[in-house]
């Protein structure tokens, strides 16, 4: 059963050595866009 | 709009998957001159981008019984020479890749899953090379990669090959043992790529062998964009493209995510100013900062977002319904 728990915990470790975040989790403190429309074209497809 | 908006001095180059090639004034977007391919059969699409030299802008097409590889005049539009493709795999025939070039030669990837070389001033056909894919049905063909007088392709058969640029000579294959579903791209002395069985490989590319292997939990996903310390990736799960992966160079580890509320709908990750962006099927550009994955800012336009390009601060975004947006950096008041 260790063994069995171990082996487990082992693939699971590469998961853990990372963290993956949602873009909207991290969005409460993100600025403004830098960026204003200057113009757009439609090419329709 | 699939392929990326190229920005080259006042003109903004896009394909259409509405069936035109356009040049538009960087400055107001009007058009100054536009290329309809369905007057040369029954092609619509553009996917891969195209290739800047000198005076032309090289191009592929594709459409269900005919598809082409185009040298437009940048400054005019008028057709330097064009190459006809009609075999296809299930009703879809012509260049689907980017088109990428070694000294005189270009090179793309055909349906049916064959590499093309050809002369870039003339448009003639040097030689051609296939995989070993079946083609018993359609698959998407993957960008080549040019190094050192070799071009690299990732075939649908699962194996990368090696060819002497010039030549079409086979200097080695690797099987990898799945489709590969990536653009090939160079890294430093390396290649990386990705293979349908959520793996992603870096190889040699003097020998092809295998230098490391990484395993995932979603499927690579059309093409890696790299930097000097980093590789770029989104990956794709149940055919919605979901997380943006950043690695170190060597593939060794992971150094930070993004998972997508809503899926991500751009093809490649695109890196510009140390920031990395990407839309998604909301309408909104995220950007992270490339050393950490941070949120930075994000921006909302109308579309979902497939592709980016620029130049200087101005931002071009292109969307699946074929709109297009310049973004210019706010003045400061």
């Amino acid at each position: 059963m260790k063994t069995k728990l171990a082996a487990t915990l082992f693939l699971l470790l590469p998961f853990s050595l990372y963290a993956q975040t949602s873009a909207s989790e991290t969005s409460a403190n993100m600025a403004q866009s830098p960026f204003e429309l200057r113009w757009q074209f439609d090419a329709g497809g | 709009m699939f392929a990326s908006p190229i920005v080259d001095g006042n003109l903004v180059f896009i394909g259409s998957c509405a069936g035109a090639f356009y040049a538009l004034d960087i400055d107001n977007g009007t058009v100054v001159w536009k290329y309809d391919i369905t007057k040369d059969g029954d092609q619509t699409s553009f996917h891969g981008n195209p290739l800047l030299v000198e005076d032309v802008i090289i191009t592929g097409t594709d459409g269900r019984s005919i598809g082409h590889v185009y040298a437009f005049e940048k400054a005019t539009g008028k057709v330097r020479w064009k190459i006809p493709f009609t075999k296809g795999v299930d009703n879809t025939t012509g260049l689907p890749t980017d088109i990428v070039r070694s000294d005189a030669n270009a090179f793309g990837v055909a349906f049916g899953d064959e590499l093309i070389c050809f002369d870039w001033r003339t448009g003639k056909l040097q030689w051609t090379f296939a995989s070993g894919f079946s083609k018993e049905r359609f698959e998407w063909s993957h960008s080549p990669a040019i190094s050192a007088q070799r071009v690299f392709f990732g075939g649908l058969d699962g194996v990368a090959y090696a060819l002497q640029a010039r030549t079409g000579k086979v200097l080695w294959q690797r099987s990898l043992g799945a489709k590969i579903m990536t653009a090939v791209t160079t890294s430093g002395e390396d290649l990386v790529l990705g293979t349908s069985d959520n793996k992603f490989f870096r190889l040699s590319q003097k020998s092809g062998e295998i230098l490391d292997e990484f395993v995932t939990s979603s499927k690579p996903w059309w093409a890696f964009a790299a930097t000097d310390n980093a590789l770029l990736l989104l990956t794709n799960n149940s055919r919605a493209a979901d997380v943006l992966h950043c690695f170190d160079r060597d593939l060794k580890k992971v150094l930070w995510q993004q998972k997508a509320e809503c899926e991500w709908s751009t093809a490649r990750p695109f890196v510009w100013n140390e920031i990395v962006l990407a839309g998604n099927g909301a309408s909104e550009v995220y950007a992270f900062r490339l050393s950490d994955g941070v949120l930075q800012w994000t921006h909302q336009l109308s579309g979902a977002i497939r592709s980016f390009g620029w130049l200087n601060d101005l931002l071009v975004a292109g969307t699946i319904e074929g709109k297009v947006f310049t973004l210019a950096a706010r003045s400061i008041k």
